[in-house]
């Protein structure tokens, strides 16, 4: 081969190359023949994920026409790695949002208002779990996405543990309180000569069984707004969660329980055990007589330690009532999205037709909750509509969207952060390290944020 | 007679010229590598640092010096340079002094030191969230191994990562577990380039051990010194995984979002650019915000380097002497 047809050559091999990878790099869309590609993102773990194949698996084979590309990523998740997706011009024609980075989407024009296309597939909002649909309406009356399930913070409970104490077990419609709580995880914790935590010779550090688990512990939310909810309560109030509340005498009197069940009583998992071993995994193992927890702990118990004997109440009450904390996961469309015919129509049966058993969550879609997708289903403990169902829809119940986006900085290190850390350590009482902090620390920072 | 000799200057011309092109096509991944990846993102981000954008808009929009002045008048910028230099004294001068020590304990030939090494080199290619996830387990003040050690001599263990006065030492220690077998596989190299008549010499002038350390060995692996000084002051400015690793799930909540506690006491420089990138929805954050304070933290790298230079130059020591070059009228001879 000559000098030239080696040139021609290699500049043709060269142009082939680039152009299989702008090939390779370009989305999906719709090629002549009417088909289209979705891109379609999905996190959590493997049980997860194959759980929303195997749903998907019906949209599938009807719609031959709409080739689905599953990809795994964070964005849902972390909303960091869906703003980079979109500054790469990379995101997913349809990915599953978390209820906690719901609105910094909607916010930023991420995903489309699915509006338009509900009413023109004649799917009624009403078919949907009425507090989740309207958690999720944004202000401008769009709703950006449909929700593929929600998971409920409940509690979780050891029977064994139970019977051995001679305590009834918890209600499941809630109709307990938190001192009731209280004093049953004093009862349920054991040092290892058998004292329970209410005996004057009980030992804290020999404690081989524990009364109770809160995630609050590392602080997440998750875990201590329900207990603020159920005392009047709250870090942020106002329809736009907005408002700073942390230094209410209510919110002071929630955190100092949280203090004093794992502080004074010795009965419930400090972040220094928190640290040492997860209260969660100590629950499942035995070691803790009562969690605070969404139904992941049911799936953690099959798992993990099939033989373990329990049951699942609804919160107790406080001062205020019962409250709860749920949050959702909703299939969302990006507006950028080039398909998004297509996209709706997987969305739409992923959030209709498909619904249930998605990630393990409790269907938003009309009465399947209480049917054999979920609380009827095989393998599930009894109590779930009490339980699980139910407290979804009590007033004080409360979920963990950011209408304003002002979370962020408010959780951080710059906002309650550090006097959280001074409660749950036991540095500080929950009124030295609360009050004055609205003034001092989170409204400059709400003023700030917008 | 023209042609002839015409000819094998234009073959010669052609060999050097198609060694020059081929020269040239090895270096060009590295050079269009270090053009696209390194040289680009660092002139965008200095033009980004002008800007305001939150990834999500279609583009940019230009502010001049607005986040440049914010910079400079943020309260928080403080707080976490002084947890980075923090981390600095700490981790920097430990990762120096432990690499000098498994140096000499291992650079001289003797059974099973190549194991040693290994162990001590393992660490350093371990994933750094891997090694942080880890290392909070063991420094969990119930019965976490370090804790267990520190009581097994009656001393009462701190809540390690959980007490603002020993977190970043905690993280300080782990990053130097880490890195000393790199510092260590350096220092080896430059200690086996210690002349031995120089050692000897200085026995037979009667210095003791001590003696020949301090002034033989030291002064000749003083480029190495001033080398890994450098380098590990500029990576320590960068500290970020760590940090996230094991402070981000234990008190303080989970991620980069809530990570640098417990009291805002191991939240770096880098760690706080990152926050203000994603975490926090101000007027002025973001991107462009972001991209001046990773100017403005290489700008202060620099000035640290360009001391480093400037001080610590006086004390290496650099060999000067050359060999003498052979002879022109010798090598034509041969």
């Amino acid at each position: 081969m000559g000098q030239q047809h080696r040139r021609a050559f290699a500049v043709l091999a060269s142009a082939a190359a680039l152009a299989a990878i702008i090939s390779g790099c370009s989305s999906g869309g719709t090629p002549a023949d009417g088909s289209s590609t979705v891109r379609v993102m999905l996190w959590g773990n493997d049980q997860d994920i194959s759980s929303i194949k195997d749903a998907a698996a019906g949209f599938e084979s009807d719609n031959p026409d709409i080739t689905i590309e599953w990809e795994t990523g964070d964005c849902g998740v972390d909303y960091a790695a869906c703003k980079t997706l979109a500054a790469g011009d990379t995101l997913p024609d349809a990915f599953v949002m978390g209820t906690w980075g719901y609105y910094d989407a909607v916010r930023d024009g991420l995903i489309a208002d699915v509006t338009p296309f509900l009413e023109e597939s004649n799917v009624p909002k009403s078919d949907f779990t009425e507090p989740v649909i309207d958690a999720l309406t944004a202000e401008d009356g769009g709703l950006y996405g449909l929700p593929m399930g929600y998971n409920v913070q409940s509690l979780f409970y050891n029977k064994d543990m139970f019977d051995a104490a001679g305590l009834a077990y918890p209600p499941a419609d809630g109709s307990y309180t938190y001192d009731d709580l209280r004093e049953w995880s004093a009862k349920l914790t054991l040092d290892n000569a058998g004292n329970d935590a209410t005996a004057a010779a009980f030992n804290p550090d020999d404690t081989k069984q524990w009364g109770y688990f809160n995630f609050a512990a590392l602080p997440i939310p998750q875990g201590y707004l329900p207990v603020l909810s159920a005392f009047g309560g709250a870090v942020l109030g106002g329809d736009e969660r907005n408002e700073c509340e942390i230094d209410t005498p209510e919110t002071i009197e929630a955190f100092q329980w949280l203090q004093d069940v794992m502080w004074t009583d010795h009965s419930a998992i400090t972040p220094q055990l928190q640290q040492e071993d997860s209260g969660s995994n100590r629950w499942v193992n035995g070691t803790v007589a009562m969690q605070q927890g969404s139904h992941e702990q049911v799936v953690a118990v099959q798992a993990q330690n099939p033989d373990l004997n329990f049951g699942i109440a609804a919160l107790p009450a406080g001062p205020a009532g019962n409250a709860s904390l749920w949050q959702a996961h909703i299939w969302t469309i990006a507006e950028q999205s080039e398909v998004k015919d297509a996209a709706w129509e997987f969305v739409n049966y992923m959030a209709t037709t498909g619904s249930g058993k998605q990630m393990g969550l409790i269907p938003a879609y009309q009465d399947r909750a209480e049917g054999t997708d979920f609380a009827q289903a095989q393998g599930e403990p009894a109590d779930l509509v009490q339980s699980q169902i139910e407290p979804a829809e009590w007033p004080l119940s409360v979920t963990n969207t950011d209408p304003t986006g002002v979370w962020g900085v408010v959780s951080s290190q710059d906002g309650i952060a550090p006097a959280l850390e001074s409660i749950f350590l036991n540095k500080m009482s929950a009124e030295d390290a609360l009050t004055g902090l609205c003034e001092s620390t989170v409204d400059p920072l709400l003023a700030n944020v917008g | 007679m023209t042609d002839v000799a015409q000819k094998p200057r234009r073959r010669g011309r052609s060999l050097a010229s198609r060694r020059a092109r081929t020269g040239l096509l090895f270096v060009a991944p590295q050079v269009f590598g270090l053009l696209v990846f390194t040289a680009g993102p660092l002139v965008a981000s200095l033009g980004l640092s002008f800007t305001n954008w939150d990834l999500v808009a279609p583009a940019p929009t230009f502010t001049g010096l607005e986040n440049w002045t914010h910079l400079f008048a943020d309260t928080r910028i403080p707080a976490v340079l002084w947890n980075t230099v923090r981390f600095i004294l700490v981790g920097t001068t430990s990762f120096l002094i432990f690499s000098l020590i498994a140096a000499l304990l291992t650079y001289t030939p003797r059974r099973f030191v190549g194991v040693y090494r290994a162990a001590l080199f393992l660490p350093y290619v371990l994933s750094q969230i891997a090694v942080g996830v880890v290392w909070r387990w063991m420094f969990n003040s119930q019965s976490g191994p370090v804790t267990n050690i520190v009581e097994f001599f009656g001393v009462p263990a701190p809540d390690w990562l959980l007490d603002p006065a020993t977190a970043m030492p905690s993280i300080a220690m782990v990053v130097t577990w880490q890195t000393v077998g790199y510092g260590m596989t350096l220092y080896i190299a430059a200690l086996q380039g210690v002349p031995t008549p120089l050692l000897e010499a200085a026995t037979i002038d009667g210095a003791n051990r001590w003696q020949r350390f301090r002034n033989v060995t030291i002064p000749i692996i003083s480029p190495t010194i001033f080398f890994l000084t450098v380098t590990s002051l500029i990576g320590a400015f960068q500290l970020f995984d760590p940090v996230v690793a094991m402070t981000g799930a234990s008190v303080g909540g989970s991620g980069p979002a809530t990570a640098g506690g417990p009291s805002n006491s191991t939240r770096t420089i880098v760690l706080y650019m990152y926050n203000q990138m994603f975490n926090y929805d101000e007027p002025i954050s973001g991107l462009g915000y972001a991209a001046a304070i990773a100017w403005m933290l290489a700008m202060l790298i620099f000035i640290v380097t360009a001391v480093q230079f400037a001080v610590g130059g006086r004390f290496v020591h650099y060999e000067t002497e050359r060999a003498p070059r052979p002879r022109r009228r010798l090598r034509g001879k041969a």
